[in-house]
């Protein structure tokens, strides 16, 4: 349990020697080593680190592009959006417009075929009641229509003698709905001589859609009786039946 | 019965004496000298590692961090003095395990060496760190009148660095030897354990405080 003097500063000897040693093969080289594992650990998180600065840049740039398409997007949908509504507006009011003229057509043709309606219904009326007039007349007084409408004629003839007499007239022409006999003729040119002077310039003519009447016709001017004017009323209060 | 391995002399003339402690030493020496140059022959700075450089790193890591923790300074100067003694005693202790095997640093003449390289490294950081009055001065505090007792409290702490590491690995050695004459199986393998663990323990205390007395050294208060 003592101390050995030699041992011990052998010891100590062996001890600054060990230290010597390890300082050369184990401490300085192992603490080399791994300053330099360090700086290289360094250089690569450094790198890794530019790199994904550089990689976050490239992110945000690709997203600036990407929000900037679809921006693009957006306003190219918007501008075909406004175009579509546009041209389904044009589309809309051509429709529209060609419905009106249909409409304004159809209605045209309604109304025409009215208005044709009402003279096929005037003419057949007209004709229906001339026949029973005829008849009727013809049944009553046992006389011809013609007769009677000649001197009807006549006297509206003598109505207008006043104005006649002062009408410097060349020529005549008098039409009528039937064919005039001779005498009937004759009861014409002799009263209008009686009222104008004329007469050699006579003419006779058949109009038939001069209805059950006698027509004169001079310088542009007529003196008619006809059963027109009647006809026309029943054709207006018809018309307004119809209408209505 | 061999207590010491100093009892254990292979050849003597006057005062020179070649015996256990100093041939142990020898050998635990060149064991961690080659073993050492074995793997920094090709150390490797990739973070790819092989297991004797990871080992290494992995004790020089321990060692640096120890030494900060217990200092709060750079380890890089006491890492030569401080990672020798922890590696040297563990390196002695740990070898207990072998059978027959003779602990250098149950030689009192040994931790005393130890303890009296302490004893010098703690002036020498000291000064290196304070300057001679600077150091010196720690002596005369709080008054001038506590020059002997700082004296002795320093030679007393060296005293019982070596004594304790001494007495320990002696204690530990000496109960398996009991042991082994009273129960020779199963029951000295615990006490073996106990006392590789007891060596470690060792080895780890004995560092650290000299880290602490080399550091109350270097402190500006003392």
């Amino acid at each position: 349990m003592e101390i050995n003097w030699f041992t011990y500063f052998a010891q100590i000897v062996n001890f600054l020697i060990l230290m010597a040693l390890l300082q050369r093969f184990l401490y300085k080289p192992i603490t080399r080593a791994m300053i330099q594992r360090k700086l290289q650990i360094k250089a690569t998180v450094d790198e890794a680190n530019e790199k994904r600065i550089a990689a976050e840049a490239e992110l945000e740039k690709y997203r600036q592009q990407n929000l900037k398409l679809q921006e693009e997007k957006e306003e190219i949908l918007l501008k075909t959006r406004e175009e579509a509504e546009k041209e389904r507006q044009k589309l809309v009011d051509k429709i529209q417009l060609e419905i009106q003229e249909s409409k304004r057509k159809w209605y045209q043709e309604i109304a025409q075929e009215k208005a044709d309606f009402l003279i096929n219904v005037r003419r057949k009326t007209l004709e229906e009641i001339y026949r029973v007039l005829r008849l009727s007349l013809a049944d009553l007084a046992n006389v011809q229509l013609e007769e009677h409408i000649v001197n009807v004629f006549l006297q509206r003839l003598e109505t207008a003698q006043h104005e006649l007499a002062n009408i410097a007239i060349n020529k005549i022409n008098v039409s009528s709905a039937f064919p005039l006999n001779n005498e009937q003729q004759k009861k014409i040119s002799q009263t209008i001589e009686q009222y104008t002077g004329v007469k050699d310039q006579i003419t006779f003519e058949i109009q038939t859609d001069l209805i059950c009447g006698i027509s004169l016709t001079f310088n542009s001017q007529e003196i008619v009786w006809s059963l027109e004017n009647y006809l026309q009323n029943l054709s207006e209060n018809l018309t307004t039946v119809i209408n209505n | 019965m061999t207590l010491s391995p100093d009892q254990v002399i292979f050849w003597q003339k006057g005062l020179i004496t070649i015996n256990a402690t100093l041939i142990v030493t020898w050998v635990i020496m060149a064991l961690m000298v080659i073993t050492s140059w074995w793997i920094t022959k090709h150390l490797s700075s990739s973070a790819k590692l092989k297991d004797g450089q990871n080992i290494l790193e992995f004790l020089v890591t321990i060692i640096n961090e120890q030494i900060e923790s217990a200092t709060g300074q750079k380890a890089s100067d006491f890492l030569p003095f401080i990672g020798t003694l922890f590696l040297f005693i563990l390196v002695c202790n740990i070898l207990t395990i072998i059978p027959f095997y003779l602990p250098p640093t149950g030689s009192l003449s040994t931790t005393s060496a130890l303890a009296t390289c302490v004893f010098i490294a703690i002036p020498f950081y000291g000064i290196k760190s304070k300057g001679w009055l600077g150091y010196l001065k720690n002596y005369l505090e709080p008054v001038p009148l506590m020059l002997p007792l700082n004296i002795i409290s320093e030679l007393a702490r060296i005293a019982a660095l070596a004594i304790r590491l001494f007495a320990n690995l002696l204690s530990g050695g000496l109960i398996i030897t009991v042991l082994l004459v009273l129960m020779p199986i199963f029951f000295p393998v615990i006490m073996q354990v106990l006392g590789l663990l007891t060596g470690v323990i060792q080895a780890y205390i004995f560092a650290i405080l000299a880290m602490v007395y080399i550091a109350s050294g270097m402190a500006n208060e003392a």
